[in-house]
């Protein structure tokens, strides 16, 4: 290994051209799976690799692309047979005239959000195939053709973890320079950097469509950068896919790489051993060009990625300290409360946010893998991890799509010893907290002492300095009076004094003042002057944006004052802009669906009506009257929803009224899921609103639910009711099975199904108590179990 | 391409059946509308295969794929070639309808209609180019069929994909139950029909194995692939 690796330290590395459409020209059948050729037709495939080694190839790749457990399925194959067999021939072929990788390529089936598979199943996957090239001999190991970042960060850790392989990485873009996903070269280079030994760009398009993207791949990644294109973009004539770039055409591409810095080339659809011979005529005598590192001050998810060279808003409010509705949400599992604080803050101008999920009673370590899955299926902005518990912010970071922060690392020698590794490893970037063993310092001078500690001891551990983010601390000021300018002080130390970021958290500094907000804003706008650059605030208090947009105006930041423009332009100060009375009747805003006039109304009927009798003499009887209009179809379903939410909206005025006496408002505990295998959930989200219109508590469990999630939930919570969807025909099966699950160890909970493939006779087949056709129906099944 | 989405489709998968439309709801409609077009990449893929009777079923041409059913026979029953298609609008719009489950969930359900709407419309603009493709060999086509149609079933649309190398050309995939990912993506099987042929098997709910649990059908209507 250690020759390989010298060798991409000073030569141009020349990997190989196609498999797939050379062996599709030696018969290969339509439909049939290449991979099976390393047992059946092994010959047809060492003449292939022969052809590339004698065209200047440094590197086979073995047929493996699809050799993975879900591809070989249908083969009667193991992955073991078909990697060893695929490696054993390509090491034939190249005896010691060149290197053999493993070629590994996406699974077929997509990780969640998006698909059903989850990441530790596809780190599995992964794991066997790379154990078993690793075993059958190969030298490196070739990820490619990657469309989901999520999928390509499991296999790359899955490689680096249980092999001590080279792993080289590379993605598919199309012209938009995305990924079919919707990934991004910077995505793709910062989610990498520091973990595998390079990174690249395969297939989709000809050498001229990815010379761009590959600059940009250049500037991003201080990796070794590799490319693989198409012979040009695929043209179908008679039937048949062609590619336009001849060898020598191709050459002349690939050189151009090189001079721009690329040192690994090679290959994809459509080239040919011509291609590579060209190639590497073309290269004789080229050195890899020396790279410039380019600092970059960002974080990202894999279609966002957020700048931090300039003032970026951290949301604070994913965190239970002091919020009892928030600390509810986590003891129940509800990912909707959190996902929505999370939108309500995103909307409201954060840029990054801070997710804490930190209780005494509740297991840290899941709930947080937990939250950050929910998180990034729904909200395109970077996370920033906070914890204080080394394994909840590992295994976070590993199923995190993208860089992320880690809150925090201290002066502590221990805490250094712990974090900073994990912060190299997942080329994360961190918060450095300027305490230590002693605790807060009192003087600036003595924070920018341990800054400065922290620093040292990351750049020691490899990691880049722009990763490295300080908080000085805000102290309570009605208690420290003299330490707010010392805060301040130490801020702009950190600044001028060692170049680095500073982050701050400016909400604690007013408490057990009045009138917070006024302390709060004056604060931020001082932080700001000194320097700061990452405020973690509350983005739903909107004079704290005001302060963020103002500064970026007087910093010189928004150039032409554009965003402030767009943001204030149309808007008027706070007191003349005050909201208006509802003048109309709860009963009516529910029937009409106005959502938007719900809370207003509802706090205001407060003022005379006690919160049970709103409920009782106000939603519950316009939700009858819209439920009977929807049944004579004088309305259609979207006027039902728009009605549910507004009950929603006066829901929610109502409980932050009654959190502590919840209980007196809830009828009754109903489990839904949507079955195993199934993702099509929107029908079961709509029975979800309307029973909680209805007073029922919901534990939702989501989509694609094991039998094994609904059983335990349904005995833990000794539930009466249960409901089950699913759309499809194959996956009516799976509710077949939970509903058996359910009935042997739970027989006295009630099930009832719904779904459009469904009837009340397929129902009762299939062993449900009942059957909903709609959303209403399912409350009148509540009805009769709760009474 | 140039897509639009038709209104009226969108409000009859919405399960609207002419009640009063009030003007906020009209306009919830139009923006959802044109958010879906905004979001949506359409992407497609197809090819040509001749159709082999066998036994079984009908082979596709010289690969190892059989479609079988008597529901799929029948619908080729007059054609010796066939075009297998997939079509898909990206994911995007997917990621959208479930961002817009927990700030608005009436939105979030005319944004699914909207896009169920597109990736039809999208079907339709690749039925045509298949259309013209027949055309010049004086050929005509059938209708679309879909695994899940009649009892054509759906455990082939892996085996779809692979044919079609969909997964490599167009970010398509299945998962364990057949269900294609991105969610809003269709495959297809369209009968090429020689001069003097008729398209058998009528397109409309009596030739539909889910007649009778079919939720439009129900409500009086159909989903619109009759």
């Amino acid at each position: 290994m250690e020759a390989f690796k010298e060798f991409i330290k000073g030569n141009i590395l020349i990997l190989d051209g196609a498999m797939g459409t050379q062996i599709q020209q030696r018969g290969l059948a339509l439909g049939q799976v290449p991979e099976t050729f390393n047992i059946e037709r092994a010959e047809v495939i060492e003449d292939i690799h022969r052809a590339y080694i004698e065209a200047g190839s440094n590197v086979v790749t073995a047929n493996t692309f699809g050799a993975n457990r879900l591809k070989l399925e249908t083969t009667g194959y193991s992955v073991q047979q078909i990697i060893r067999s695929g490696v054993e021939t390509a090491r034939r072929a190249a005896g010691k005239r060149a290197w053999v990788a493993l070629d590994v390529g996406p699974l077929g089936e997509l990780l969640q959000p998006m698909g059903t598979l989850t990441f530790d199943e596809a780190y599995e996957l992964f794991r066997e195939q790379v154990e078993a090239g690793e075993a059958a001999g190969a030298d490196l190991i070739l990820i490619e053709t990657m469309n989901d970042l999520g999928e390509l960060r499991a296999a790359a850790l899955a490689a680096k973890e249980n092999t001590s392989l080279p792993v080289f990485c590379s993605m598919s873009f199309e012209p938009n320079e995305r990924t079919f996903m919707g990934c991004s070269v910077e995505a793709l280079a910062m989610s990498l950097d520091g973990i595998v030994d390079a990174v690249g760009i395969n297939c989709s398009m000809g050498p001229a469509e990815i010379f761009p993207i590959a600059k940009k791949l250049l500037q991003w990644a201080d990796l070794p950068v590799f490319v693989q294109p198409n012979a040009g973009l695929p043209e179908v004539v008679d039937g048949q896919t062609v590619y336009g770039v001849g060898a020598e055409e191709f050459a002349r591409y690939i050189k151009k790489f090189v001079e721009a810095g690329v040192s690994i080339v090679g290959g994809c659809c459509g080239t040919t051993p011509e291609h590579i011979c060209a190639v590497a005529q073309a290269l004789t005598e080229m050195k890899p060009k020396r790279r410039n590192h380019t600092k970059h001050y960002a974080v990202c998810t894999p279609s966002a990625t957020v700048d931090y060279s300039q003032i970026r808003v951290i949301g604070e409010r994913i965190n239970p300290t002091g919020k009892k509705l928030f600390q509810q949400a986590l003891r129940e599992n509800d990912m909707d409360y959190i996902i929505k604080q999370a939108i309500s803050q995103v909307e409201a101008g954060a840029e990054i946010l801070d997710v804490n999920v930190g209780l005494p009673d509740i297991d840290e370590v899941s709930m947080l893998v937990k939250v950050v899955q929910a998180l990034q299926s729904v909200v395109d902005v970077p996370l920033q991890i906070d914890s204080s518990n080394p394994e909840a912010i590992e295994r976070a970071l590993r199923v995190y799509h993208g860089k992320a922060i880690i809150n925090s690392v201290n002066g502590e020698k221990k805490v250094m010893d712990t974090i900073l590794p994990i912060v190299k490893k997942y080329n994360a970037a961190v918060v450095a907290l300027t305490l230590d063993e002693n605790g807060i310092p009192p003087k600036a001078e003595q924070r920018f002492k341990i800054a400065h500690t922290i620093l040292t001891q990351a750049l020691k551990h490899g990691i880049r300095k722009e990763n490295v983010l300080v908080d000085c601390l805000t102290l309570t000021v009605s208690a420290q009076q003299e330490d707010a300018a010392q805060t301040l002080e130490a801020v702009r130390l950190v600044k001028e004094k060692l170049g680095l970021k500073t982050v701050l958290g400016v909400s604690n500094i007013s408490f057990g003042l009045p009138r917070r907000d006024i302390v709060n804003e004056t604060f931020l706008a001082m932080a700001l002057a000194n320097g700061l650059d990452l405020p973690i605030m509350n983005p739903n208090m909107e004079g704290m944006m005001q302060v963020v947009f103002a500064c970026r105006v007087l910093k010189n930041i928004d150039s032409g004052s554009v965003r402030y423009i767009e943001r204030y332009a149309d808007t008027k100060p706070e007191s003349a802009a005050a909201k208006p009375a509802g003048e109309r009747d709860l009963k009516e805003i529910v029937i009409k669906g106005l959502r938007d006039e719900a809370a207003a109304a509802t706090e205001k009927l407060l003022e005379e009506k006690a919160e049970l009798e709103i409920v009782n003499d106000y939603l519950i009887p316009a939700l009858d009257t819209v439920g009977e209009r929807y049944e004579k179809n004088e309305i259609f379903l979207p006027q039902l929803i728009q009605s549910a939410e507004t009950v929603q909206q006066a829901f929610e005025v109502l409980k932050a009224r009654l959190a502590a006496e919840k209980e007196g408002m809830e009828k009754g505990t109903i489990v839904l899921a949507t079955v195993k295998g199934d993702i099509h959930d929107i029908g079961k989200n709509i029975v979800k609103v309307i029973l909680e219109n209805y007073g029922y508590r919901i534990i939702d469990l989501g989509r694609d639910v094991p039998v094994e999630t609904v059983v335990e939930t349904a005995q833990k919570e000794q539930v009466k009711l249960v409901g089950l969807s699913a759309l499809m025909t194959t996956t009516v099966k799976s509710m077949e099975e939970t509903i058996r699950a359910l009935h042997e160890s739970c027989p006295e909970t009630v099930v009832f199904v719904g779904g459009a493939v469904l009837t009340p006779d397929y129902a009762a087949q299939i062993g449900a108590d009942y059957y909903a056709k709609d959303a209403r129906e399912s409350v009148e099944i509540a009805r009769k179990i709760f009474g | 391409m140039n897509i639009s989405i038709d209104k009226q489709e969108v409000l009859r998968y919405l399960g609207h059946r002419g009640q009063k439309l009030e003007p906020e709801m009209a306009g919830l409609v139009d923006d959802c509308i044109e958010q879906t077009l905004r979001l949506i990449q359409p992407r497609w893929v197809y090819r040509r295969f001749p159709l082999l009777t066998e036994e079984e079923g009908l082979r596709l041409g010289d690969s190892q794929v059989m479609l079988r059913g008597k529901d799929i026979v029948n619908h080729l029953k007059a054609s010796r070639e066939c075009v297998l298609m997939a079509v898909t609008i990206g994911s995007a719009i997917e990621t959208e309808i479930r961002r817009s489950e927990y700030t608005q969930l009436s939105r979030s359900l005319i944004l699914d209609s909207c896009a169920t709407t597109a990736v039809e419309a999208v079907c339709d603009a690749v039925e045509e180019e298949i259309r013209a493709l027949a055309a010049r060999e004086d050929n005509a086509i059938t209708w679309r069929y879909s695994p899940g149609y009649g009892d054509f079933g759906i455990d082939i649309q892996k085996t779809f994909l692979r044919l079609l190398d969909a997964e490599k050309k167009i970010g398509l995939c299945a998962s364990n139950s057949s269900i294609l990912i991105p969610r809003k993506s269709v495959t297809a099987v369209i009968g090429i029909l020689p001069p003097g042929a008729h398209a058998s098997g009528k397109r409309g709910c009596e030739a539909c194995a889910n007649r009778e649990r079919c939720v439009y059908r129900k409500n009086g209507g159909t989903c619109g692939s009759i």
